[in-house]
């Protein structure tokens, strides 16, 4: 558990909007893909809740996606669970149903101990970023992009996102 | 006078009635001067108290024969009142709290105490000349019946004795001293105080055998340290040890059919055990080496066993740190587990590293790159962990992707160079820290200030104004301060040709800022000139007197470092764990070299059956322990 207090800490100080600490790159990054990144409440450490920005260049971009995220009490021995929030994700790599993440880092046998939250985010970033539909959890979207079919692909992302209920629409 | 009188008479009868009170005859000083009166009297009289509590103690302990676990009860608390007792107590008191304070102390004094090199051989020598009188003389008398002779306070003493000294020497010469697992000094005096209850009464015989078998330990071990030949210990070890089990298997046979005294012999079990698993394991191999025999050693190598029997010496820890018992318990415990040498290997542990003072920053785990390429000798650690100190702090946590800054800056220099920008003067150092000397003519020289500032602060003359700091602080905190810290892990060459004229050209072109800055570069341009190579940092280093630079760069490095250190309270204490975060690093993973984890998180990742760094996913051979004095704590 302490090692979730410490990430929180180490989390407030990297992606606090005005803080000075912005003197390393890698702080910026984070700062580019998490909007937020936090405990869903303060007394519970084990469940947290995040939003990241979606990667320019992609239809993703301009759009916010929030994640639900689950520490086990083996953590991080053991992954942490990951979910986008259902219904909010056309990834074909995401379950759009229920939001499941279908990312190597995430499974037992890949996960290591030396990955923290605030890198989790990053690969699911980078993952937005690249899809892989070699092994898809959405077949649609992932058939579209083998048959590299760009319009198709940008036109029915576009359509998911609009209609979804993102939070960055309601904003 | 009267009532005086009396005193006298009923302390008369008293004595009579319970001569143990009377203990006048003993005396600490001799003579009837007041001193001699002043000290005898208290001690005459703490004797009698002693005699008497004795005295009550064996009248209550005779009383209750009737009721055995009481009268357990009052064994142990006579023990813990006996000699061998108190002994144990005081050798653990000098061993822990005096022995270890004074190594402490005289570790932070070096030059108060330092221990002749002849005390070694001494010592040792005292140890082994008791220790091998104790043990030849039972076995010239009565070779059956070897604790008929034994000495039973003498033995305890001796041992005691032996431990201290080993304890000394080796915690002084900073080696661990090596410690028999047979029986510890508390076991020890226990079997002693049993012996010499039981008396004539030979029920317990095999504790003699085991006091003799420690006692050959400690003389093996005296012996290995007297001709500082540590690496022979499991090979003696073993010797005594199976001359040991013999004896004991032996007289089980002699005691057949009793069960009383065959009981006694369980404690053997578990050594008995191991030797059957270990002969037996390879009497197996041996036999399946010989059904597969045909002509070649070809197909031996596809059997399973084949991998761990030809890594077995690098299983075994045979640096002489543990003795035949625990590699026999080890050794037997991975037979049956029947690991493989590919697998498992969190568990296989190397032997020890020490690294004396600070670890070396080379050793931290900086994402994919950073992993020990060797155990550098202390005065290069000290330095070295000083000037990354600012490195340190950004990089101690696994930056998975943090990596791609030092290929940027990479490219921002291959780039540079192979456009060679512009032909002019134009040294001010400019906000990115890539500030550039360009001169006149073409293709000349061109520094990238980074390697330079480097160098300035390793320049051996007199750095009296602030110009390094200031520019080091700019520098620490510009987006590139990532690259230009990076750069102490590549010992980056300074790839100029200096002519000679230039060099005057460039001093004198100079206005007076410049000429400052200059000052500081001179020695290292001369030395480029007078190498007439292209020089290293490390060349230079070595060229000139490198104390005096190491020592400027110390002053420089934790001077100049300090807005970065205070910026990340977090990271400086980074050399946590990164699995838990809590405990410090102790562990180093072989192949791969990454020093990232705890002992406890290596543990729990074995137990979890991880087969893989956490860093860098490479697989994972073995581990070794290193020792960290954190300077922070």
């Amino acid at each position: 558990m302490s090692r979730l207090l410490k990430e929180y800490k180490k989390i407030q100080t990297t992606l606090s909007p005005n803080s000075t600490h912005h003197n390393n790159n890698d702080d910026d990054e984070f700062n580019q893909i998490i909007t937020y990144l936090h405990p869903i409440s303060t007394s519970d450490l084990t469940h947290w809740q995040a939003q990241i920005k979606g990667p320019q260049g992609t239809p993703y971009a301009n759009h916010e996606f929030q994640l639900q995220i689950e520490c086990p009490p083996t953590y991080p021995i053991e992954p942490p669970i990951i979910h986008f929030q259902p219904l909010s994700m056309p990834h074909c790599n995401v379950n759009f149903q229920t939001g499941a993440i279908c990312l190597d880092i995430l499974e037992k046998q890949h996960w290591t101990p030396a990955w923290n939250l605030m890198t989790t985010m990053k690969a699911i970033w980078i993952l937005l970023k690249d899809p892989v539909p070699d092994s898809p959890l959405n077949v649609d979207i992932a058939n579209i992009l083998r048959v590299n079919d760009q319009s198709a692909y940008n036109g029915l992302l576009n359509y998911y996102l609009s209609a979804s209920p993102s939070p960055s629409t309601t904003k | 006078m009267n009532v005086t009188e009396s005193t006298y008479n009923t302390t008369i009868v008293l004595m009579e009635a319970a001569p143990y009170l009377n203990q006048s005859m003993h005396t600490l000083l001799p003579g009837s001067s007041h001193a001699a009166i002043f000290i005898n009297t208290p001690y005459q009289v703490l004797l009698s108290l002693k005699a008497a509590i004795a005295m009550q103690f064996h009248v209550a302990k005779s009383s209750v024969e009737d009721y055995p676990s009481f009268h357990a009860l009052l064994d142990s608390v006579e023990f813990f009142c006996s000699r061998q007792a108190i002994l144990c107590l005081a050798t653990a008191l000098i061993i822990n709290k005096f022995i270890t304070g004074f190594i402490v102390f005289r570790g932070r004094n070096p030059r108060l105490f330092s221990m002749k090199a002849w005390y070694n051989p001494l010592l040792h020598l005292s140890s082994i000349a008791i220790l091998s009188y104790y043990l030849i003389r039972p076995l010239r008398k009565d070779f059956q019946n070897p604790e008929l002779y034994m000495r039973l306070d003498v033995t305890s003493f001796i041992f005691a004795w032996s431990l201290l000294t080993e304890s000394i020497l080796s915690l002084s010469f900073d080696r661990t001293p090596l410690e028999s697992s047979d029986a510890t000094l508390f076991e020890l005096c226990l079997y002693m105080f049993i012996l010499k209850q039981q008396g004539e009464n030979h029920v317990s015989a095999p504790l003699a055998l085991d006091c003799m078998l420690t006692m050959a330990n400690r003389l093996l071990i005296h012996t290995l340290e007297f001709f500082q030949c540590r690496k022979y210990r499991l090979l003696g070890s073993t010797i005594t040890s199976l001359t040991h089990l013999f004896f004991t298997v032996r007289r089980v046979y002699l005691y057949k059919g009793d069960m009383t005294k065959l009981s006694t012999f369980t404690t053997y079990f578990p050594r008995f055990f191991f030797v059957c698993v270990i002969l037996t394991s390879l009497l197996c191999y041996l036999l399946a080496i010989i059904v597969r025999f045909d002509g070649s050693f070809e197909h031996i190598k596809d059997l399973e066993a084949f991998s761990f029997m030809d890594h077995l010496i690098s299983h075994l820890n045979c640096t002489g740190e543990e003795d035949f018992t625990l590699v026999a318990g080890k050794l037997a415990t991975m037979l049956c587990v029947g690991i493989s040498s590919k697998d498992g290997k969190l568990n296989a542990e190397f032997s020890p590293l020490i690294v004396p003072d600070k670890i070396n920053t080379k050793f931290m785990n900086n994402g994919y790159s950073n992993r020990i390429k060797e155990v550098v000798d202390y005065d290069e650690t000290t330095s070295t962990a000083k000037k990354m100190n600012g490195f340190t702090s950004k990089h101690l946590l696994p930056e998975i992707f943090g990596l791609h800054h030092l290929y940027n800056f990479l490219d921002i220099i291959r780039n540079y160079r192979r456009n060679k920008l512009s032909h002019r003067i134009a040294n001010q150092p400019d906000i990115t820290g890539e500030s550039r000397i360009i001169i006149d003519k073409p293709g000349t020289v061109e520094q990238e200030m980074d390697d330079d500032q480097l160098n300035f602060n390793e320049n051996g003359e007199e750095d009296s104004d602030t110009y390094d700091y200031e520019y080091n602080d700019t520098n620490m905190h510009d987006s590139y301060s990532d690259s230009s810290e990076s750069e102490f892990e590549f010992e980056q060459e300074i790839e100029d040709v200096v002519e000679n004229n230039e060099l005057i050209d460039m001093c004198t072109t100079m206005n007076n800022d410049d000429m400052d800055w200059m000052t500081h570069l001179l020695p290292i341009l001369k030395y480029h000139y007078e190498t007439g190579t292209v020089a290293t940092r490390s060349m230079y280093q070595r060229d000139h007197n490198s104390n005096h630079v190491k020592h400027n760069t110390c002053i420089n490095a934790t001077s100049t470092d300090d807005p970065v250190t205070s910026d990340d309270d977090d990271d400086i204490a980074d050399l946590s764990c990164v699995v838990c975060k809590i405990n410090p690093r102790n562990v180093v993973l072989w192949p791969c070299r990454c020093f990232a984890l705890c002992n406890d998180c290596r543990v729990s990742l074995a137990v979890r059956d991880y087969k893989k760094c956490v860093c860098c996913r490479a697989d994972v051979h073995g581990f070794t322990s290193v020792k960290v004095q954190n300077e922070k704590s």
